[in-house]
């Protein structure tokens, strides 16, 4: 799947969730929920190559995620 | 003179084959009276007409104005009776009984009246009942038989209607005034029943006629209902299709096929030929109504284009050819394997029908799951109530509406939001309207100037014209008027709902940035006016909010259903008669199949793959395992397969390449896969992509169930054999089987058991149950065993409502110097969704072609003029239509229809879509627009697309 449109939709889910402390979590609980493993899987390699493309906000959801998925 | 029909001398209490009528409507008062009626006691509700508790004893009193759909009128003079204590002989359709009410109904003074009103009647009444189309069901002819009568003294040489012409312009009826009694049931019915007000009676005394207003029914405001011919106790309104073949003889009764209002019909067939469909009066949806679709618009079922044989090719460019059964279902379970083998068991997956029954539906998502060994099933709700599940879901617990239909008739305040019930929910918009008559008040927020804003005896108190994609900026703006001017019912929120996220909305909803005066700016509708309308729905003591898809169908589709639930709860709007969030579901099954687990991440009653409980119950029921993980939505299928790692799709009953957007990318993305199966009616935009035609069945053909907007599940029973021989969950069981997954069901019923094993929601539900009850609202189970018409009465499903914010983020979809107008688009009365149904009936009379609604000063600005082609061109593509300058958009905004595939709307129909579900942005695309005939012909229609495809 291009990687464009994973982008897009992580930014239009971040702009829609309010900033605030349960941001990440409600990010992070959407990805799991609605995603595919593979279209996480694409965002997190995404991000990891790319890090400076992406907001704070998705830099650090996906480095939660990628930590527990780990765990 | 003598009369040609043989009386009967009984009363006959049904007409024809159809239901028992009961003249008046039932009353709803709980203190009983005692009333003796022909000498014997009956104990009946007070308010009850004499009429009535005469009929429900089993003593009918003769009648020809009266029906049990209207309020009684008294006119004809039949229903006379005798009442101890009270003079003369008064009408008992008008009059209430009352405590120790002594009425006599067969006395030889009434008998004598009767028949004397009846001899004038037939004396002005053509004498052919041998071969009127009514004859059997005629109510003249019976209440003839009933009053005896043997001549008519008066001859047929005087005055008379017997030449009055007979007007046949409606393609479903016609209107035969030489036989019309001027009963006036017609005009009533179109009053009270359907609420278009298009008949009246026209003169006086000898000359009183009933008229469409116009030069005749079709070019008249009627709707076509059908409402006047159901109540039309002669030949004068009559069902073309009765004329043409005849007196029905038997009925079976089943369920509409269109929208989600979910009307019972009566499906009355002469031999196994369906003649008429009649709206079943113990219809729990409709109650007796209809519209011009399931009325009338059921002879695609029947259509010479139907397919009935299983058809392959290889390649999408070779014809078609007939195959057997065997041949089709071998080659799709083995090409699906195929690539399975080749590119990974997630190369494959399936879409399932919100026209299909939720037995259909089910098998399909397990087919998916079980047999495919995936979850990328998905639904065409992704296109259109997707956020509805989202939305609520998180709210209050559950994806569904809130409120059974009748209850908008105990709403003080009604707020339609990006709906147009008028068009697309008919027969619940006749109900709307009703209680609107009566003094609801109404809010419309709405970019279009919809019917419900202003037509016969409705004017909407506010119609918030905002831009397309603001409505959460506008909802933001109402609650903020709300919560800022002590408007919350802090009692409800404080016992019902979670008090963390509320604190939190509340220091949100109250932010300047939302309220009206900065709403103003970004949606246009004046601030004074929000605040209106805001006070008048907290203030209202019961108010309900009804929308549709122009909530959804925004990239912030699920933030607004959010910002409507929230609305509810702030102003304790929830959990009673009268007051709730209600989605108007756009096909007739809708809500089934997203309660049967079409959803890639959900099975069925809406619970999630990952639940490892719930999951385990179905692969012991199933014997297989499941995977944890969601699937594929419909636009990550379109994706993938454009990247190549999605190969091979199973489409039931959907036609992607019309309905979704973007039509470009769709068909790239199908062209681009080894294997299309296409399970359909027609051949339809899909199926030029795909390689096998599976042939299904129609609404008539089917056994199972629907379950409507309201959350009501019907019984569809076949009324006719299935024309491809097969019903659909058989041809998905032997694909599951042709892969070597065991998926076996006697019948449907079977298939439904399995549902209710398997849901909670629906543990209390069968066949048998339904056949006995009639129909059932979810949940119905051990703890609501005769089902739920209102949800959340004393808590919601999640246990304490929860509060979202709901912050407005404007599309990205922007108008601007190259596309400076806003698309938005809808659906219009007499056409459904693709058109697949009903451009293949009499329906495409009223709308032959899609076209553009344009203000009149953007046509001026561009040179257009009414009735004139002209090009629509949006950074996606480019399509052809015809203006409509029309009042109904303001300036800078132009609706579309998408039911004709010549015209193709979604080919200028954008990617973006809801942030939530990715249900498509189809109510905001920037367009410009000139003449058609201005410059180079469009290189972007569907046509032009197809033709090279």
């Amino acid at each position: 799947m291009d990687i464009k449109i994973l982008t897009h939709m992580v930014e239009q889910i971040e702009k829609n969730i309010p900033a605030h402390e349960e941001q990440y979590l409600r990010i992070s609980e959407h990805l799991i929920k609605f995603w595919t493993p593979q279209m996480r899987t694409d965002l997190f390699q995404e991000v990891k190559e790319n890090r400076q493309n992406y907001s704070e906000v998705v830099g650090q959801v996906v480095d939660d995620m990628r930590a527990k998925a780990k765990a | 003179m003598t009369l040609l029909a043989d009386p009967r001398g009984t009363m006959p209490i049904r007409s024809g084959i159809g239901e028992p009528d009961y003249g008046t409507p039932k009353s709803s008062s709980q203190v009983m009276v005692t009333v003796t009626i022909d000498g014997e006691a009956h104990v009946v509700p007070e308010g009850t007409s004499v009429m009535r508790a005469a009929g429900e004893a089993g003593c009918s009193i003769p009648k020809l104005c009266a029906t049990d759909s209207l309020q009684p009128f008294g006119s004809c003079r039949m229903c006379i009776v005798e009442i101890d204590g009270r003079k003369g002989t008064p009408a008992s359709c008008t009059t209430p009984v009352e405590e120790g009410m002594v009425v006599r109904t067969q006395t030889e003074k009434v008998a004598k009246l009767r028949k004397g009103v009846m001899e004038l009647y037939i004396s002005d009444h053509p004498l052919d009942c041998l071969t009127c189309s009514a004859n059997g069901d005629c109510e003249l002819q019976d209440m003839a038989g009933v009053a005896g009568l043997r001549e008519v003294r008066y001859g047929m040489d005087g005055k008379n209607h017997l030449d009055a012409p007979t007007d046949s312009s409606n393609p479903y009826f016609s209107f035969d005034e030489s036989k019309c009694i001027v009963c006036n049931r017609c005009v009533r019915a179109c009053d009270e029943v359907q609420g278009t007000l298009a008949l009246t009676i026209e003169g006086r005394g000898f000359n009183s006629k009933v008229s469409p207003g116009g030069l005749n029914f079709l070019s008249s405001e009627c709707v076509s209902c059908g409402a006047c011919v159901q109540a039309c106790p002669t030949a004068t309104l009559q069902e073309k299709s009765v004329i043409d073949l005849g007196m029905p003889t038997r009925t079976v009764q089943t369920t509409c096929a269109y929208c989600g209002v979910g009307c019972s019909f009566n499906a009355e067939l002469r031999g196994d030929e369906l003649v008429r469909m009649v709206p079943a009066k113990t219809g729990g949806a409709n109650e007796g109504h209809s519209c011009v679709k399931g009325r009338f618009a059921w002879g695609y079922a029947s259509h010479s284009e139907r397919i009935t044989k299983p058809m392959m090719r290889e390649k999408i460019t070779d014809e078609w050819r007939e195959v057997s059964w065997d041949e089709a279902i071998e080659f799709t379970a083995s090409k699906l394997k195929e690539i399975q083998l080749q590119y990974g068991d997630n190369s494959i997956g399936g879409i399932s029908s919100s026209r299909c029954t939720n037995e259909e539906i089910f098998v399909v998502q397990k087919m998916v799951r079980a047999a495919f060994g995936n979850n990328n099933i998905d639904t065409c709700a992704r296109v259109c109530h997707s956020p509805t599940g989202y939305g609520l879901s998180t709210t209050y617990g559950t994806s569904a509406g809130t409120q059974d239909f009748k209850s908008v008739a105990k709403s003080d305040v009604i707020v339609v939001i990006g709906a147009n019930p008028t068009d697309a929910h008919p027969v619940f918009a006749s109900r709307m309207k009703r209680r609107i008559r009566e003094g609801a008040q109404l809010i419309i927020i709405d970019p279009r100037k919809i019917d419900l804003v202003e037509s016969a005896h409705i004017k909407a108190d506010y119609h918030l014209q905002l831009q397309p994609g603001t409505n959460v900026a506008v909802i933001n703006a109402i609650a903020h008027v709300i919560a800022t001017e002590g408007l919350i019912d802090e009692v409800f929120v404080s016992e019902r709902c979670d008090p963390g996220p509320f604190n939190r909305w509340r220091k949100f909803i109250e932010l300047p940035e939302n309220s009206p005066e900065v709403v103003e700016s970004q949606s246009g509708v004046p601030a004074e006016t929000i605040r209106q309308a805001a006070r008048l729905y907290a203030a209202g003591n019961n108010a309900a909010i009804y929308y549709g898809l122009g909530v959804t169908e925004h990239s912030q589709g699920s933030t607004m259903v959010m910002g409507m639930a929230n609305l509810a709860m702030a102003t304790g709007n929830i959990g009673r008669e009268g007051v709730g969030i209600n989605p108007l579901r756009g096909q007739n099954n809708v809500q089934g199949a997203c309660d049967m687990g079409s959803f890639p991440h959900e099975l069925s009653g809406y619970r999630h793959v990952s639940d490892n409980a719930v999951r385990e119950q179905f692969e012991a029921l199933w014997d297989v395992k499941l995977l944890p993980d969601p699937g594929m939505r419909i636009p990550n299928m379109f994706d993938n397969a454009i990247s190549g790692e999605f190969r091979g799709l199973f489409v039931h009953g959907e036609d992607i390449a019309q309905s979704d957007p973007n039509t470009k990318h769709v068909e790239k993305s199908l062209k681009s896969m080894d294997l299309v199966v296409v399970q359909d009616l027609f051949l339809n935009e899909t199926s030029k992509f795909a390689h096998v035609f599976l042939p299904g069945t129609s609404f008539l053909e089917k056994d199972g169930t629907f379950t409507n907007a309201e959350r009501r599940i019907n019984r569809v029973r076949p009324v006719m054999a299935a024309k491809n021989g097969k019903q659909e969950w058989q041809i998905i069981c032997e694909i599951a089987q042709a892969m070597g997954y065991d998926m076996h069901y006697e019948n449907s019923a079977q298939i439904m058991d399995e549902i209710a094993q398997i849901t909670p929601t629906f543990k209390g539900i069968s066949f048998a149950m339904l056949d006995e009850v009639g129909s059932v609202q979810w949940p119905c189970n051990d703890a609501a065993p005769d089902g739920t018409p209102i949800m959340h009465v004393d808590g919601f499903v999640r246990g304490q409502g929860q509060f979202m914010e709901t912050p407005f983020v404007p599309t990205e979809e922007r108008s601007n110097r190259k596309f400076p107008l806003l698309l938005t688009t809808g659906r219009i009365l007499t056409q459904y969704n693709v058109g697949a149904q009903t451009r293949r009936t009499a329906n495409v009379t009223w709308h032959p072609e899609d076209v553009l609604e344009i203000h009149e000063s953007d046509a001026a600005l561009r040179g257009i003029s009414d009735g004139q082609k002209i090009a629509v061109s949006s950074r996606i593509g480019e399509t052809i239509l015809t203006a409509e300058v029309s009042d109904r958009v303001p300036a800078g905004v132009v609706h579309t229809t998408f039911h004709h595939p010549t015209s193709g709307a979604n080919v200028i129909t954008t990617e973006f879509s809801d942030w939530a579900t990715n249900c498509p942005e189809f109510k905001v695309t920037a367009v410009e627009i000139r003449p058609a005939d201005s410059s180079a012909a469009p290189t972007n229609t569907l046509e032009s697309v197809l033709t090279k495809a």
